[in-house]
């Protein structure tokens, strides 16, 4: 593949692209604005993400594994386990502590021969192919931006909208001393129902634990971003067993405006990559398996592919996510999950445990999709019957 | 002719025991019904509020898949209920709408 490419951004969706890139022989040069990488959100990785991994040589082996999620409501509470998927590849997936992550993600990129410049971009002539930073003019048969939720080429470019329907903040920090409750298992994702939204406790190990709220608009939490996570945690029993004698170790970092999308992901000299073309929510942790899946699918693309069939897969699988966090977001997930197990079924568990391993690009897996299209239904009929039909008699 | 006409007979009687073979294998499958084989399963048996005991949430799963796997279209009404009595209804169905 004979070009010169320029991707901002230097996380895990820029540096798997550039890898994938440089294994085409393209020539990749990553710009990054921030030198030594934070404690960001996006921490907790999908099952369906190994397939990058492994193609891309991450070693894992330093996070904690994570085998399933439990969702929880006043007291309520139900774990799903990734072995339960339907025709699972990969079982398990794990956190990560993405100032760790992000650097390891640079580390793979340099060794595949991607230059990486620390700079911040200033300006853009996408017809030019010239990037201007502050380290100077960088120039490329393509700009990329995978440079995160600020969507800046996107934005520059007059591609972003933001979301109608879905206008969530988010506060986030990390706490010590967080333990495992009930039905918990080590690695265990755990997100806690509220009336304001949702709490995520996401752990590390050793008791180490990123954890935020992302509520609604117009929710009853208000004041600082301390009194909105605490507020937070004060309506969740399931929060409080869990970070009970737990002390915050982070500053509080706040986030608001994320879900957006880009009218398109690419034009004759440019793509859009990540989050940096399209974000949703971070309820089902779809964020860096979307940018990752994409990264890997845009280079075979530039790469003698077809980018229209790129950017269609690319919104067809973000589709699907998009459908259950609307189902979430209207009570429709809680409710079917919630279901007695004794009255629950085996194949709805496993339509939800393969959604939730982020298995929407495999157009042999029915039931995930199939799952994201019949959850309303099957949550009226809950709602309706209080369980499941056979459950009360009513077939 | 009368034997052409009895090798038909008999090429549609197979027919419709594989067909009915394929519906048992997939409704236990689908449904991921425990210790249940497929060769358990009666072809006049119902299915619903029977032996089986499935329910209409299970019947929805059945017929997303039914319709995928023998390219039928079921219905959503009444006929809904007849067609999936059991699974040599079932069967019949697909053999008269594919």
């Amino acid at each position: 593949m004979n070009a010169d490419v320029v991707i901002l951004g230097a996380g895990p969706t820029g540096c798997a692209l550039g890898t994938y890139l440089r294994r085409r022989g393209a020539s990749v040069t990553l710009v990054e604005a921030v030198e030594r990488p934070e404690s960001v959100v996006g921490e907790s990785m999908l099952p369906c993400s190994s397939l990058v991994f492994e193609e891309c040589g991450l070693d894992m082996s330093r996070y904690m594994v994570k085998h399933g999620a439990v969702f929880c409501r006043n007291g309520e509470g139900v774990r799903f386990d990734f072995s339960e998927a339907e025709a699972p590849q990969w079982t398990y997936a794990w956190q990560v502590q993405r100032e760790v992550f992000d650097l390891q993600w640079r580390e793979v990129a340099r060794q595949a021969g991607c230059r990486l410049v620390f700079a911040k971009a200033l300006d853009v002539d996408v017809d030019q192919g010239r990037l201007s930073t502050s380290e100077g003019d960088l120039f490329g048969d393509r700009i990329i931006d995978a440079g995160g939720r600020q969507m800046w080429l996107s934005s520059k470019l007059r591609l972003r909208a933001g979301d109608q329907n879905l206008r969530n903040s988010a506060v986030g920090t990390r706490y010590s001393g967080v333990k495992s409750v009930g039905i918990d298992q080590p690695g265990d994702i755990t997100i806690c129902s509220i009336p304001a939204g949702w709490i995520w406790i996401i752990p590390f190990g050793g008791g180490l634990a990123s954890v935020g709220v992302v509520m609604t608009p117009n929710c009853a939490l208000k004041g600082t971003s301390e009194e909105r996570l605490l507020g937070a945690i004060a309506m969740s029993p399931d929060a409080q067993a869990r970070l009970d004698g737990a002390t915050r170790v982070l500053p509080h970092r706040g986030l608001q405006d994320f879900t957006a999308t880009s009218s398109t992901f690419y034009g004759d000299k440019f793509a859009l990559c990540g989050d940096a073309a399209t974000f949703i929510d971070p309820v089902f942790s779809s964020g860096v398996l979307l940018g990752l899946h994409g990264a890997r699918g845009l280079a075979a693309a530039l790469d003698g592919g077809d980018l229209a069939a790129w950017e269609n897969e690319y919104r067809e699988g973000a589709s699907v996510f998009r459908k259950v966090i609307d189902h979430w977001y209207a009570d429709d997930f809680m409710t079917l999950a919630l279901v007695p197990a004794q009255y629950q079924k085996p194949y709805i568990r496993r339509g939800i445990v393969s959604l939730l391993a982020g298995d929407v690009f495999d157009p042999a897996k029915k039931s995930p999709r199939s799952m994201a299209d019949r959850m309303p239904h099957l949550a009226a009929l809950v709602r309706t019957h209080g369980l499941l039909p056979s459950a009360d008699g009513h077939a | 002719m009368l034997v052409l006409g009895l090798w038909l007979i008999e090429h549609a009687r197979e027919a419709s025991v594989e067909l009915r073979s394929a519906v048992k294998e997939l409704i236990v499958r689908v449904l991921q019904l425990e210790g249940v084989r497929p060769e358990d399963i009666e072809d006049q048996g119902r299915l619903f509020g029977g032996g089986l005991g499935l329910d209409s949430v299970d019947a929805l799963e059945l017929a997303i898949h039914i319709e995928e796997q023998f390219k039928v279209k079921m219905p959503e009404d009444e006929t809904a209920r007849q067609a999936f009595a059991s699974v040599a209804s079932i069967a019949a169905y697909i053999e008269a709408h594919r």
